[in-house]
């Protein structure tokens, strides 16, 4: 833990030479090749790769949910060892990260249990949480109540209602339809420019990478690390349509798509 | 798949505002439904009674009388007395072995469950304690403690302990990764992560372990009472058929089914209290 | 049967948790060893240093010695063997009682619903209970050992054959329906198959019950085998050779449960574990 006061806004990441190997039978395998990326705070930034490439494991070693084999995490320029506090994480199975066991509302305010805030407060938080995800009305509910995109809205209150300053995304729209997944995004980057956020979008769609992000990285499968990292020449306001016609859209998409077609071919 | 054949608490929970037919016509669906569900329920059961009723009412047979002869029996042998002096001692050993298993096997399961290496070191011990039939460790467990509450007590909770522990462990193992991975981003104290996350998600599965430890208890309480004979249901019954009174024996034994029936459906309805959650989201899945 | 088992999409991108996995490996063996070595230290030193009464709980050489001793005793190979004969015919009985009814009440859905309560209500009554009754009709004989060893183990079975013919895939169904099988087909491709794991679990938890029950019926009725003679080693005081004999029962417990794990991993392959522990019907 760093000693120095963070200010109330964005952190930034930072990985410096981060790589993983995991035990089969004893043997190292590789899943994911040194990868040094710096992220300043508030930033949107996506990642991309073909599977394989190791995404996942990049996800969970920035959350500090895997001690990484080779290189070091910083956050907020402190390196990272377990969990670190100001940052949240959405994963790609909302029906598995929220708790059958509990409602909405306690779904959300499991977040904010340690938080050292009164009841009232933190009832209050959530509920602010749940206006924000567009969630005002199902707080009794449970989550297994819920249509898929609305339980990754509650899912993703609960990445904001701690006020992180950094925002972890896992692959969080892979399993929903498309027009709820064309409002997740919406929301997402809505969020990101009413909060102070440092947001990290992994996702396998092209697509969704550069309609989301301010800059794009493209992971390789080991042995290569980071194979590209593009900035996105759009606009901050997006919409579905005009946004994904606009021909900086298509030209960045083009060439992303030949990245990930080499990264393919290894 | 355990608690399947149950009715589906799910259908009650997610109906509801969904039904736009006229609210006539969902009451007259409602009442057939439950018609037939009462006809489904008790038909069979009633249908046998029944006919154990019409073929035993000539019977001449000194072991199987008449169904009439134990019903009356029932009346003047189990007496508010006699209850008092045999059934509810029997009731309240049972109750508190199967609580005292219950905690210590959860508590026990919940450790052995989270510590791998714990799981790895006792894995031979339990699975030759598991094996040992609980029925023989009531001539042990009595020559220690001797004849009376404490030995009956500890022989229910001796016997109904393993599958307390074992679906313990087994829930404790099996929680999802991910809703661990979850958690690990919240900094939660461990009393937090057993109240928040360990016990509602090992839940299903402590629920079906706890589920078999009272039909043992059960089991075990008789076993005792009639293995070391000096009070209650168990020793009651073997009285009467040692001193041949068949029709009180008959009647001592349909107690005791009426007592496994009451029991197990009472732990049912504590149970779909308990684990709502549970009931509907298995349900709403399906 | 919580929310979702453990499947990871692709184990390659996700290495999981740091925890020691589940393999193990020669740790796992170590710590199993060595747990074990620890726990039989305590059963000898517990009672030699007199912090647990000796007298009540020998220490493990006395019961490893009165083992010993007894199994140079045609006596006890005789007991052992009038209790495997009932755990045998007992639990052969129910198994293919409760495979024959779960089938006639399982197989057809409204006959299902109608016998469901009935089921409901018969399997709590314990075994106990018909103790009385098999003591006036055979007495000590095999048979009032068989009685409750078959009332207690046929419910294992029972519940898993009916439980499993009810999660026959409604799909795999249809898909049957659109080939043409004929119903013997049905039976020997899709059915059969799609109960043979349930009834694996069933048939599991009724070798164990019919243990536990055929020593029971011989602690209580007194019929002869190793029950019996363990209350009569209690009755007479030879405390180390009562806790042998429940050892040697505990023992051909974890043989029974060994073979039949075994068989099932040759049998199914595919399907181990996968319903492991299910403890419906387990009732006594």
């Amino acid at each position: 833990m760093s000693a120095e006061p963070r200010p109330p806004t964005a952190s930034g990441l930072s990985l410096d030479g981060v790589g993983h190997d995991y035990l089969r039978d004893g043997r190292p395998v590789p899943a994911l090749a040194p990868v040094s990326l710096d992220i300043p705070a508030g930033q949107f930034a996506c990642v991309i790769g073909p599977s394989g490439s190791g995404k996942t494991t990049l996800v969970r070693a920035m959350a500090g949910l895997l001690r990484p084999s080779r290189g070091t995490v910083r956050v907020g320029g402190a390196p990272v060892t377990g969990p670190p506090t100001g940052l949240a994480m959405v994963h790609q199975e909302y029906g598995r990260s929220l708790f059958p066991w509990k409602t909405v509302r306690d779904n959300v305010d499991l977040a904010l249990l340690n938080s050292g805030r009164g009841q009232r407060d933190r009832r209050a938080a959530v509920t602010e949480a749940l206006h924000l995800v567009g969630l005002p009305d199902v707080e009794r509910a449970y989550p297994w109540q819920l249509s898929g995109g609305m339980q990754q809205r509650v899912a993703i209150a609960r990445a904001v209602v701690a006020q992180p300053r950094i925002l972890l995304m896992d692959e969080p729209f892979a399993a929903v339809d498309a027009q709820t997944r064309a409002d997740l995004e919406d929301l997402v980057r809505d969020l990101w420019h009413r909060l102070p956020l440092t947001v990290v979008f992994v996702t396998h769609d092209i697509d969704e990478s550069v309609y989301l992000g301010q800059r794009v990285v493209v992971l390789g499968r080991p042995p290569a690390g980071v194979r590209a990292d593009v900035p996105v020449p759009l606009p901050d306001r997006r919409d579905q349509v005009t946004t994904r016609a606009a021909v900086e859209f298509t030209d960045l998409r083009a060439e992303l798509y030949g990245q990930i077609a080499a990264a393919k071919l290894g | 798949m355990v608690i399947r054949e149950l009715p589906s608490a799910a259908t009650d929970l997610t109906e509801g505002p969904a039904s736009d037919a006229p609210p006539r016509t969902v009451g007259r669906r409602r009442l057939r439904r439950a018609v037939v569900g009462t006809a489904l329920f008790a038909g069979l059961p009633a249908a046998l009674f029944a006919l154990w009723w019409a073929l035993s009412a000539g019977s001449t047979s000194f072991f199987f009388p008449p169904l009439s002869r134990i019903v009356d029996t029932f009346g003047t042998t189990w007496t508010p007395t006699r209850i008092g002096q045999d059934v509810l001692p029997s009731l309240v050993r049972l109750l508190a072995g199967f609580a005292l298993a219950g905690v210590v096997g959860i508590a026990l399961g919940v450790l052995i469950g989270s510590v791998p290496r714990l799981a790895w070191a006792l894995g031979p011990t339990l699975a030759f304690l598991r094996a040992v039939p609980p029925p023989l460790l009531v001539p042990a467990i009595m020559l220690v403690l001797g004849i009376g509450d404490g030995m009956r007590i500890t022989v229910v909770a001796v016997g109904c302990v393993w599958p307390v522990l074992l679906n313990t462990v087994d829930g404790v193992r099996s929680i999802d990764p991910l809703a661990r991975d979850t958690v690990a981003g919240l900094h939660l104290s461990a009393v937090q992560r057993l109240r928040h996350l360990v016990l509602p998600a090992a839940g299903p599965r402590i629920a079906a372990g706890l589920e078999q430890a009272l039909s043992l208890a059960l089991v075990m309480v008789v076993i005792s009472e009639m293995f070391a004979a000096r009070d209650g249901l168990g020793r009651s019954i073997l009285v009467f058929s040692q001193t041949f009174a068949i029709p009180a024996m008959w009647s001592g034994i349909l107690l005791l089914g009426v007592l496994g029936i009451l029991l197990a459906f009472g732990f049912r309805a504590v149970q779909r209290w308990a684990l709502a959650w549970w009931f509907g989201a298995t349900g709403a899945v399906r | 049967m919580t929310a979702s088992p453990t499947v990871r999409t692709d184990p390659a991108v996700d290495p999981g948790p740091a925890v020691p996995a589940g393999a193990g490996g020669p740790a796992r063996w170590r710590w199993a060893v060595g747990g074990t070595l620890v726990v039989l230290a305590l059963a000898e030193l517990l009672p030699r240093t007199g912090v647990l009464p000796s007298a009540h709980l020998p220490p493990l050489s006395a019961v490893v010695e009165a083992l010993v001793e007894q199994l140079g005793r045609p006596s006890f190979w005789t007991a052992t063997g009038q209790t495997m004969l009932g755990w045998l015919v007992g639990g052969a009985a129910a198994v293919l009682a409760g495979t024959v009814a779960g089938f006639l009440l399982g197989v057809v859905p409204a006959v299902r619903r109608a016998t469901a309560s009935t089921l409901d209500f018969l399997r709590p009554v314990p075994a106990v209970a018909l103790v009385p009754v098999a003591i006036l009709l055979f007495g000590t004989q095999l048979e009032s050992k068989v009685l409750l060893v078959v009332w207690a183990a046929i419910w294992p079975v029972l519940m898993q054959v009916v439980a499993g013919l009810a999660e026959v895939d409604p799909v795999a169904r249809e898909t049957a329906a659109a080939l043409h099988l004929s119903p013997a087909q049905r039976l020997r491709h899709l059915i059969a198959p799609s109960v043979l794991p349930a009834w694996w679990t069933g048939l599991r938890l009724s070798v164990s019950v019919a243990l536990v029950m055929t020593v029971a019926a011989e602690l209580i009725i007194g019929n002869a085998g190793l029950g019996k003679a363990v209350a009569l080693a209690q009755d007479g005081g030879v405390v180390p050779q009562m806790y042998a004999l429940i050892a040697v029962t505990g023992v051909l417990g974890v043989i029974a449960d060994v073979l039949v794990r075994a068989a099932e991993r040759r049998l199914m392959p595919w399907h181990v574990s996968h319903r492991a522990g299910i403890g419906r019907g387990a009732s006594w």
